[in-house]
């Protein structure tokens, strides 16, 4: 209505609105008399539009609208000043059936209908916002009919901004009105409406994607009716039968995943997940998750009978048509994306309904044959950024603790016992009562190889190093076995917590292991193999960084204890998800640090469980497994070995552990600052402080070695994110590591150079991990 | 009523005790470790930082022994004895209650509170002392603070332990056995190898001079319940009269104890009778709306 606050003829409808403008502090009998002056002239000009044969002129319906004005006035005078006694305005406008009149006129008024609607809705609306008691306007005919009347009017109706505004907000006021009083839903099914129609609701669907406030205002007012459908069924049947909001919103979310960009241009090596800053530079991917976390609060608040529907079509509309063939695809960088969405996707989602219907999507549908989770765990070998990705979205799956996908990557392939010899069958539920198995796991810290005593400057070095490590004490996690015991004990309870719903205990006797599938061994093997065959074949792609697997590089001197290919001869076996896992641990010595952070915090996540299949597989140090059964304790031995064979060839090894150490250290303290400071740049908040004591340790601990630092790398080590098809491209932000190196070691750069350094790294990292699986171990027997 | 001054109850080893410590100074520090009992698994500290993984190294590292030659020595005693102590709590022995020194994971406060025999009536503090190197540094030791008549509690209060576990076998033996042992000392009297070989000539020559004298050590234990804590170990073990002014409330909240409600928490659609994944039958609404 711009058009008409601007022209001319209102600025003189305003002079003259001025001279009958009611004073402040007025007499309630002179406001009705006014009152009912101001009807009167309304009325009027409505008779004559009504009897006439001409139509409404311009100047009539400025008239009205200003009448109309000038009766709100007195209207919103009188209900404020709260007098039950005196509500002589609205008495008349109900006895008069003004609202009715109001209706049936701006029906007529052709060209200016618009005006008179947008009044309309200002009247309800004020009249709701201020009558002392709004639910018993709800029971006056003269309010609700005339107000039903006009909602059922605008149905399939495209207005203009203003009256949308109006009419969103009035549909939210009726929407809570209703909340608090919930008897009165009934009167709004009703015959003028049409039988079972709700048309609150049919009228909020259209705004149900709309951005910006409106479109705000228009879900809040959704959510209160679905909340509402679930004690009144006959909302509910109309909602979920009649309406088409759950089809609307799947579809959207449809449309809104294909506008999401395809590529990302990942700049960091370490980037394996979207962080919130991520999120916040790409707009459609901002929209995107509003998106879906509305379709996770309507299947939250919903009548059964909405919430299935809306899952069905979450299933049928969005996730198989367009999530599967987008995780199913060949194109690399394109997969990376799609993956790292349906990780954001479930770190996004909470309600139990949607995530089965996420998680059923994953492990039971079969696409051409085969199974997304079968594609995904395929996509665990490697050293590409898919790598990365895949572990991340594993992470967030088993952070789930949900059973089914538990029972899927791992339980399903133990329950049945054949991986332990029978023997030791009845030992699988036994508690390292005295801490033997972490003694073992740290006993497989890396030897570091004596200086040899050449020359005069060699003790000096030393007391450096062992007093720099000393300092390293108090800033970090690194020596503080303490901080991982309590991280641990904490990850432990959580995970167990977690699994309180769980239907089998996973001890070796429920389920009992006869009832174990029989597994088509054969099946894994082809996944297992088909594995290794697509991280081959995808060298042949044209992924520029995509390394040669380990395998494939006989020459490599850090291969030197490989049994020679994979070998899936024997039955027994772990399964296709364990299996990769222990052999991407086997590459730990060739790959990123990164790699190995993301590797070491997933392996670490399934150790916190305390179901005993799972841990005396990769915490029990004495049981004893069949021979083509790798367990955890085998390969940490075997990188042990070789950590120290190589490590011994070099000279200046105790430098460079110390090195890597204050890189990690630097790291951790990035990330831990990137938490604390989310606004920040890290750099400025780097102190070290000499009494942070466990506090401290335990942030760290939270974020770096637990692989959880996907949630903390907030402005730290963030990749810039552009939509590669658009060619943009962003400043790039400074790595960390190097600003971070207090006492001026640039280890990450020169270590992308060096295999040393990157054998090195791992050697650092591997204690580190060892202390923390150690304390695993530790807080597990202590149960 | 028994009183432990609860203010290190976050240490790590002395967390789920079976009886419910009472604290008057510090009401509001007690909510805590109330709230936590009935809790199926040990309960966590409520914040990270506790226990005090640098205290611990401090208190323990000066030990010599087989294990705590390594940095993670102390770490390994104590996570030795956590199970132990979890033993001992799940037994729930009757009329014992134990709790770990805050000071130090190797000794721990214990009383008895004797429910027949002849020292029936009998309130009976006494320390369990647990070697350095445990689990292999023998049995632990058991010694009474109060003087008793007993053939196998010395003059000086030292249990005879050896006369039940003669070696302590670590894959047979546990600390929850100990305390049960004693207990039983006390309602059948084992004259046998005697430390105290006055104590067991009596019981078997002049039985109702025997008797006479563990009357005495009872009123003996009832006179001197009240005492002075000798230690400033905060978790020592020690009473005071009933108040019910102070009490009252307290009391009221472990009786009105509801057994913790398990919430159920967690994910999962697997039939009980099955194990594949998602095998829950899809309920009915599900079904009609598709």
């Amino acid at each position: 209505m711009n058009w008409l606050r601007n022209s001319p003829i209102r600025v003189s409808l305003r002079g003259r609105g001025t001279t009958s403008s009611p004073p402040k502090e007025c007499d309630p009998a002179a406001c009705f008399d006014s009152f009912k002056h101001h009807w009167q002239q309304a009325q009027n000009i409505i008779n004559k539009i009504q009897g006439g044969t001409e139509g409404a002129t311009q100047d009539d319906i400025l008239s009205v609208v200003n009448n109309l004005d000038q009766m709100q006035t007195l209207l919103v005078l009188e209900l404020k000043r709260g007098g039950r006694e005196e509500r002589a305005c609205l008495d008349f406008l109900l006895s008069q059936s003004i609202l009715d009149q109001l209706l049936t006129s701006s029906s007529l008024t052709g060209l200016y209908s618009n005006i008179l609607r947008l009044e309309q809705l200002k009247v309800y609306e004020m009249l709701l916002t201020h009558a002392p008691q709004q639910q018993l306007l709800l029971t006056q005919e003269p309010f609700l009919r005339p107000l039903l009347r006009l909602l059922t009017s605008c149905i399939n109706e495209c207005f203009p901004a203003d009256i949308e505004k109006r009419l969103i907000l009035l549909l939210n006021q009726l929407c809570v009105c209703l909340t608090h009083n919930p008897e009165y839903l009934d009167l709004f099914f009703t015959e003028s409406t049409g039988p079972g129609r709700f048309v609150i609701f049919s009228l909020l669907v259209p705004y149900v994607h709309r951005e910006g406030g409106v479109g705000h205002q228009a879900r809040d007012a959704m959510l209160l009716c679905l909340g509402l459908s679930k004690k009144n069924e006959a909302l509910a049947s109309y909602i979920a039968d009649k309406s088409n909001v759950c089809p609307v919103l799947a579809t959207g979310l449809s449309g809104l995943y294909s506008r999401l960009p395809r590529k990302l241009l990942i700049e960091s090596e370490e980037w394996h997940c979207f962080t919130p800053d991520d999120v916040i530079e790409l707009p459609e991917l901002t929209h995107f998750l509003a998106s879906l976390e509305f379709c996770n609060a309507v299947v939250q608040v919903a009548h059964p009978l909405v919430q299935a529907q809306m899952l069905e079509f979450v299933h049928h509309g969005f996730l198989v048509p367009v999530v599967g063939p987008a995780l199913l695809q060949n194109m690399v960088d394109e997969l990376v994306t799609s993956t790292a969405y349906l990780e954001l996707f479930f770190r996004s989602i909470s309600e139990p309904g949607l995530l089965k219907v996420f998680l059923r999507f994953i492990v039971v549908d079969h696409y051409d044959g085969e199974r997304v989770i079968d594609k995904l765990i395929s996509r665990l070998s490697g050293k590409t950024q898919l790598c990365m990705v895949t572990i991340s979205l594993f992470n967030t799956l088993i952070g789930l603790h949900c059973e089914d996908v538990m029972l899927e990557l791992v339980f399903k392939y133990l329950t049945c016992c054949t991986h332990v010899m029978l023997s030791q069958r009845k030992r699988i539920k036994d508690m390292d009562v005295y801490c033997r198995s972490a003694e073992r796991l740290l006993a497989l810290s890396v030897a570091v190889p004596r200086r040899r005593k050449t020359n005069s400057s060699s003790s000096s070095a030393g007391s450096l190093s062992s007093q720099s490590s000393q300092s390293l004490r108090h800033v970090s996690l690194h020596g503080d076995f303490g901080a991982y015991l309590v991280t641990a004990r904490a990850s432990i309870a959580a995970t167990w917590l977690a699994c309180g719903a769980w239907t089998h205990a996973y001890d070796g006797e429920s389920p009992p292991p006869r009832t174990a599938l029989v597994l088509p061994t054969d099946s894994n093997r082809n996944l297992a193999q088909k594995a290794t065959e697509e991280s081959l074949a995808s060298v042949s792609s044209g992924y520029h960084s995509l390394q040669p697997d380990s395998e494939v590089r006989e020459d490599s001197p850090l291969v030197t204890n490989r049994s020679s290919a994979p070998s899936f001869h024997s039955t027994p076996d772990i399964g296709p998800f364990l299996d990769l896992l222990l052999r991407q641990l086997e590459n730990m010595m060739t790959n990123s640090v990164y790699l190995n952070l993301q590797l070491t915090g997933l392996i670490s996540r399934l150790a916190a469980f305390s179901q005993p299949l799972l841990l005396s597989l990769l915490l029990n140090h004495s049981l004893v497994f069949q021979p083509s059964v790798r367990s955890l304790f085998q390969v940490l031995g075997s990188l042990k070995q070789r950590l120290d064979a190589y490590l011994s060839r070099h000279d200046n090894v105790e430098e460079l552990l110390l090195e890597a150490r204050l890189f990690l250290v630097c790291r951790e303290e990035s990330l831990a600052n990137a938490k604390r400071h989310p606004h920040e740049p890290a750099a400025s908040t780097y102190a070290p402080s000499t009494n942070g004591g466990s506090r401290r340790g335990t942030s760290i601990a939270d974020s770096s070695f637990k692989g959880e630092a996907k949630r903390l790398s907030i402005s730290s080590a963030l990749s810039v994110l552009k939509r590669a098809t658009q060619g943009a491209f962003s400043p790039v932000r400074e790595q960390p590591a190097i600003e971070y190196s207090a006492n001026g070691f640039r280890l990450a750069k020169r270590a992308e150079n060096s295999e040393l350094k990157n054998v090195v790294l791992c050697a650092v990292l591997f204690d580190e991990w060892l202390k923390e699986l150690a304390a695993l171990a530790l807080e597990h027997g202590s149960e | 009523m028994p009183r432990s001054p609860p203010k290190r109850l976050a240490h790590s080893l002395a967390m789920d005790s079976s009886f419910s410590p009472i604290e008057e100074e510090e009401p509001e520090a007690v909510a805590e470790p109330l709230k936590r009992q009935g809790s199926v698994r040990k309960v966590l500290p409520a914040t990270p930082g506790v226990p005090d993984p640098a205290k611990l190294v401090e208190r323990t590292n000066s030990l010599p022994g087989i294990r705590s030659t390594s940095q993670y020595g102390p770490y390994f005693t104590e996570y030795s004895l956590l199970p132990e102590y979890n033993m001992l709590q799940g037994c729930a022995i009757p009329g014992v209650y134990c709790v770990p020194a805050a000071n130090t994971p190797l000794m721990w406060f214990g009383v008895i509170f004797v429910r027949q025999g002849p020292y029936v009536g009998g309130v009976f503090r006494f320390n369990i002392v647990i070697p350095e190197n445990f689990p292999d540094g023998g049995c632990p030791k058991v010694e009474f603070q109060s003087k008793l008549f007993h053939p196998q509690i010395s003059p000086e209060g030292d249990f005879n332990i050896g006369r039940g576990f003669s070696e302590w076998n670590k894959n047979m033996h546990h600390i929850w056995q100990v305390v049960d042992y004693v207990r039983k000392s006390f309602l059948k009297i084992d004259p046998g190898q005697p430390v105290n070989e006055e104590a067991a000539k009596m019981y078997k020559m002049n039985h109702e001079k025997f008797m006479a004298e563990a009357k005495k050590c009872v009123s003996l234990s009832i006179q001197r319940i009240y005492d002075l804590s000798p230690t400033d170990d905060p978790h020592y073990i020690s009473f005071e009269p009933f108040d019910s002014k102070t009490h009252e409330s307290l009391r009221e909240k472990i009786y009105s104890q509801e057994s913790s409600s398990e919430d159920s928490r967690g994910l999962s659609w697997v039939a009980s009778n099955s194990i594949k994944p998602f095998s829950v039958p899809i309920s009915g609404v599900i079904q009609n709306s598709s």
